[in-house]
């Protein structure tokens, strides 16, 4: 049976230093700095020894809309097949599958603890512990796991370091921007910067709107409006 | 349990530390494909060639992967076609329960007549 993933608040630091923590343990392993493009799969499989599966997931799961789901007790992540071929979708998936490895097996695990009824019967069929639908991503549990995969594979000081090597102290100001994102519409000046630092900073392996929206979370790139009204010092 | 084909796959490929799609691209097959083979999923019966480009990807032994794949190497199969009576001698083989290198043994030592 698929239960849905409860889990508490996590404050945007909190998941920060989550990430953090991944990519110094990750450092340590492999005896360098890890640098983009930030190599998830050797992450999942060689460092966290996590087994990585690409596969058509309708054949495993009774829903149409999975890219990637987590089978915790059995040490497994599928990605969707139709991602194949689609680099940037088929690594932020893996990632926000490792968000949710990193930051809720844990608190699955402690529930197996205190809820022994949680164990599965030794002749039941695998389940996944968590299944990501597209019709689900506002799920507080989903929503972590992105910011997690975001920032795993566009770190916040390689992104900021190129920035400031591309736009060195004056950053691009895009009018309407937001109003364009709030409409879910991506931006065509966005996308073009977001190419920009991608090829400037070898950021291969994640795609123009995963670029762009970490631009915009990290403030490196600007609304006019916002700009316009932000408070200057005197 | 004996180990599998897929097994047998995603243990070499670790121990080279390639990843799945690396792996894939050097056999010229899709990330999915060397997936299902690992999952020992994969329907298609496998080829010769595609379990030789295996052995050479993942610096295996070719004979070993196509025992583990269920196969008999194309050139084994042509020496047993020409002596029709070989394969009512390798299953006495297997009865007596003799080892290839027990046969070997057995055969001249080579340079001698």
């Amino acid at each position: 049976m698929l239960t849905k993933l409860q889990v508490p608040f996590l404050k945007s630091a909190q998941i920060e230093s989550s990430v953090i923590d991944l990519l110094r343990r990750y450092s340590k392993w492999k005896g360098s700095v890890p640098r983009p493009p930030i190599d998830i799969e050797d992450i999942t499989e060689h460092h966290l020894g996590v087994v990585f599966e690409i596969d058509d997931l309708t054949q495993w799961l009774p829903f149409s809309d999975v890219l990637g789901a987590a089978w915790f007790e059995d040490n497994v992540i599928r990605v969707d097949s139709s991602l194949e071929g689609k680099e940037g979708r088929l690594f932020f998936t893996l990632a926000h599958e490792i968000g949710h490895w990193w930051l809720h097996r844990p608190i699955v695990e402690m529930e197996k603890v205190t809820l022994p009824l949680f164990s599965r019967d030794k002749n039941a069929k695998p389940t996944p512990t968590v299944v990501c639908r597209t019709s689900q991503n506002k799920e507080r549990a989903e929503v972590q796991a992105d910011l997690f995969a975001a920032r795993l594979l566009m770190p916040e000081s390689d992104v900021r370091a190129t920035v400031k090597k591309v736009c060195g102290a004056n950053l691009p100001v895009i009018e309407g921007m937001r109003k364009r994102l709030d409409a879910r519409q991506f931006d065509g000046q966005l996308r073009d910067y977001a190419a920009e630092i991608m090829r400037e900073g070898n950021f291969t392996n994640v795609s123009k709107e995963a670029m762009g929206y970490r631009l915009v979370d990290l403030k490196l790139v600007l609304d006019k409006a916002e700009h316009e009204h932000q408070p200057r010092l005197v | 349990m004996p180990e599998t084909l897929g097994d047998r796959i995603r243990k070499r490929r670790a121990a080279l530390g390639l990843t799945l799609r690396e792996a894939a691209k050097r056999m010229n097959k899709s990330a999915t494909i060397l997936s299902r083979l690992e999952g020992n999923r994969e329907r298609t019966p496998l080829k010769e060639e595609t379990i030789r480009k295996l052995a050479e990807v993942l610096e295996d032994d070719f004979d070993t992967l196509m025992l583990l794949a269920g196969k008999v190497p194309q050139d084994v199969v042509t020496v047993m076609k020409d002596d029709p009576k070989l394969p009512e001698f390798l299953r006495r083989i297997g009865r007596e329960n003799l080892s290839a290198d027990q046969l070997t043994g057995m055969l001249p030592k080579k340079g001698k007549t």
